[in-house]
């Protein structure tokens, strides 16, 4: 099935052109893996760097390199699928293993997230949101951006329902909340601007006391 | 490039003798690539290691509609290179601009590229200026924006109209 739902064209060009921050540069990698009309358009944007470097003159290598390379290479092995998360190999190869993934649940929800990277304190993060079939994602506010896409399942935002590969995004200063598919539930790749999501009503207040508490 | 497809799905299964192959065809240009970039063979050769370790562990996630098997590795040998410049300690601005890599291209051997220098010789001064900041030069778009004293909107519909132009020309 192929995403109705597509990242905006500058995303596109900020990734071929190497201005997405590390958060973002997995989710669209994500997204590619799910779009064949992404990467086309992607594949439009990057063909004059493979020329660049088809006419850069080669530089003699030094003898040793290779194996250099393979002692390295070698003790990274290419990462294991994680079952039920379609991540594509490139951005599993970016990520602690998933062993590693600190899972904290929304409280009453139904729903738990995951913080998988982070830039800088206060900076963007990309978080792997999972839902049980049917589970309500509570109304938040958001302080920066959000984008996100579907991994798996499906989910209900503002109307709209999102499938496998589907993109999505929340301006900074809106709020939402999110609905599972009633069977499958879902998996989503979210990056957040500030990683400042506020959770409002009950939640919100144990949200602010979880917080002071881990100050 | 059907090789380096074919090389890059046998890596992907995990096969030694494929990746030395793909290393043996292109660690050359790459590492002419970087060292161009960085001016540093012990920093060159480090990153070079960095995108062929990356090559081993993300061959299975390469896609032909993404582009030729070399502009999927220029992509991953370019966010090495702008992720280094990035954890850079904050705060401190460049040494000079001699170490931003656009003037490493600009001031490149004239062998470089012929075909690059013609289809960047094609561009309006403002699409060039862009180009040379924000694609090849490692700078945020909202930092090349402000190095060009234009609107970020205005900055990317240059980057969006020079790529397009440059595409054309490149495959002529």
């Amino acid at each position: 099935m192929m995403p109705v739902n597509h990242p905006p064209s500058e995303r596109l060009l900020a990734y071929a052109t190497g201005a997405a921050d590390v958060p973002l540069r997995l989710l669209l990698e994500t997204h590619l893996s799910f779009c064949p009309a992404c990467s086309r358009e992607v594949g439009r944007l990057t063909a004059p760097g493979g020329t660049l470097l088809e006419a850069v003159p080669e530089e003699p290598v030094p003898a040793g390199l290779f194996e250099r390379i393979w002692a390295e290479a070698s003790r990274h092995e290419p990462p294991r699928p994680v079952e039920g998360v379609p991540l594509p190999a490139s951005v599993l190869a970016e990520l602690p293993p998933a062993e590693a993934w600190r899972w904290h649940p929304v409280p009453g929800s139904g729903s738990r997230t995951a913080r998988l990277v982070r830039e800088a304190p206060g900076g963007c993060g990309l978080f792997l949101v999972q839902m049980k079939p049917g589970a309500r994602f509570p109304r938040h506010a958001h302080r920066g951006g959000e984008e996100g896409m579907v991994l798996a399942g499906g989910v209900w935002d503002r109307g709209r329902f999102l499938e496998v590969g589907d993109w999505d995004s929340a301006p900074a200063g809106s709020s939402h909340e999110l609905r599972a598919d009633e069977k499958e539930g879902c998996w989503a790749l979210i990056r957040e601007e500030c990683e400042d999501v506020k959770l409002t009503g009950w939640r919100g207040v144990l949200q602010r006391a979880a917080s002071l508490l881990s100050h | 490039m059907e090789e380096d497809g074919a090389l890059l799905g046998a890596i992907a299964r995990g096969s030694k003798a494929a990746f030395q192959s793909f290393y043996e065809r292109h660690a050359g240009r790459l590492l002419g690539y970087v060292l161009r970039v960085t001016r540093d063979r012990s920093l060159a050769e480090d990153v070079v290691q960095e995108v062929f370790t990356a090559i081993w562990q993300k061959a299975s996630s390469y896609q032909a509609e993404q582009g030729t098997p070399l502009a999927w590795m220029y992509r991953i040998a370019r966010n090495k290179l702008v992720d280094r410049w990035r954890r850079g300690p904050p705060g401190v601005a460049w040494a000079s601009e001699a170490e931003r890599p656009v003037l490493a291209l600009v001031q490149a051997d004239p062998e470089l590229s012929m075909s690059l220098e013609r289809a960047l010789e094609g561009l309006s001064p403002e699409q060039r200026q862009a180009v040379e900041l924000a694609v090849l030069g490692g700078y945020t778009h909202e930092e090349a924006a402000t190095e060009l004293s234009v609107p970020l909107g205005t900055l990317k519909s240059r980057i969006r109209m020079a790529l397009r132009h440059m595409r054309a020309l490149l495959t002529e």
